[in-house]
C-alpha cells in the first residue's frame, strides 16, 4: 500500500508538472501563431506538445522533485542540471518539430528571455518557495515547543 | 515565567501559581500540570491494561474502527475514539492532521512543506506523516502562523 501511496504521488507530481509545461508551451505557440496571421492550432502539434512535456516532466521528477529533501550542495548540483535538462528539452523538441519555424533571430532571443523566466518561476515555486515555508513552519514548531 | 521551588516539610507536594491574570502561558502551564496526572488506560498487545501519559504518546491513529496510541516504538489501543482523544487532550498538544490521524505537537522533530499545501512531519522517533491539505490550515493555526 505505501509503495503504491508513493507511486501515486510521484504521478500526481510529474502530471502536474507536465499540465504547467504544456499549458505554457501551447499559450507560447498560440501567441507566435496569432503574430504570424494564423488562427488554427493542429491536434498534432498539440499531441506532440503533451508527449514532449510528459517525457520532460518525467526526467525532471528525477533531476529534482519539490518533496524530496537536499542538502544545500545537492541542490545547487541538480539545480543546475535542471535548467541545463529543461534548456536543451525545450529548445530541442521546439527545432525537431518545427513549432516555432520562420521567425527573425530576435524572435527567437525573445522566446528564449520568455523560456528563461518561466524556468526561472518554476525553480521559484518549487524550490524556493517551499524552503521558506519550511523554515517558517519549523519556526513556529520551535515557539510551540518551548 | 519565573519558576521558584520553596523545599519545606509538607505532607503532600503543592503547586502554587501566582499571576495577575490567567493568559495562555497560564492555561498551557495547567494544561501540562494536568497532563501529567492525567493518564491514559490503553491495552497491550497481550491485552494486559497499561497507564500512560498523554504526553508520552506520539500519535493516534484510528485503523478499522479501532483507535492505536504510537508511542515510539509500541502501539497501544484504546478505547476512546480519535475525536474524544484529540479534543480531551489538544491543550497538551494533541492535534488532528488527517481523518484517521492525531498527532502529538510536543514529539515532532521537524516540518517540511510539500508541494499541494501538505505537511511532512518527522517525529522524534524518525517516523514520518503527512498533514493533509485539508488539515494544514488548523495545523499551522495550532503553530500560530
Amino acid at each position: 500500500m505505501k509503495g503504491f501511496m508513493k507511486f501515486y504521488q510521484w504521478g500526481m507530481y510529474f502530471k502536474l508538472h507536465m499540465g504547467i509545461y504544456f499549458v505554457a508551451l501551447l499559450c507560447v505557440y498560440c501567441v507566435v501563431e496569432l503574430c504570424k496571421g494564423n488562427f488554427e492550432v493542429s491536434i498534432w502539434t498539440m499531441l506532440e506538445m503533451l508527449l514532449v512535456m510528459m517525457v520532460t516532466a518525467l526526467i525532471e521528477s528525477y533531476i529534482v522533485h519539490s518533496n524530496r529533501e537536499y542538502s544545500k550542495e545537492e541542490l545547487i548540483k541538480r539545480s543546475v542540471i535542471w535548467v541545463i535538462f529543461m534548456n536543451v528539452a525545450f529548445i530541442a523538441s521546439s527545432y525537431l518539430f518545427k513549432w516555432f519555424e520562420g521567425l527573425l533571430l530576435w524572435h527567437y532571443l525573445l522566446l528564449l528571455f520568455v523560456l528563461e523566466m518561466g524556468l526561472l518561476a518554476m525553480w521559484f515555486g518549487v524550490v524556493f518557495v517551499q524552503r521558506l515555508e519550511t523554515k517558517s513552519l519549523n519556526d513556529g514548531l520551535k515557539k510551540y515547543q518551548k | 515565567m519565573k519558576i521558584t521551588i520553596e523545599y519545606c516539610a509538607v505532607e503532600e507536594n503543592e503547586i502554587l501559581i501566582r499571576c495577575p491574570l490567567i493568559d495562555d502561558e497560564i492555561l498551557h502551564v495547567m494544561a501540562l500540570l494536568k497532563s501529567h496526572n492525567q493518564r491514559l488506560c490503553v491495552l497491550d498487545e497481550k491485552k494486559e491494561m497499561i497507564f500512560l501519559s498523554p504526553s508520552e504518546v506520539f500519535y493516534v491513529e484510528t485503523l478499522e474502527d479501532k483507535t492505536f496510541l504510537y508511542v515510539e516504538k509500541i502501539v497501544y489501543q484504546v478505547s476512546l475514539t480519535l475525536t474524544e482523544l484529540t479534543s480531551k487532550y489538544e491543550e497538551v498538544g494533541f492535534c488532528r492532521i488527517g481523518k484517521s490521524v492525531t498527532v502529538n505537537m510536543h514529539q515532532i522533530e521537524k516540518l517540511r512543506a510539500m508541494q499541494g499545501g501538505r505537511i511532512e512531519i518527522t517525529l522524534k522517533n524518525k517516523e514520518k506523516l503527512i498533514v493533509s491539505r485539508h488539515y494544514a490550515a488548523l495545523f499551522k493555526e495550532q503553530l500560530g502562523i
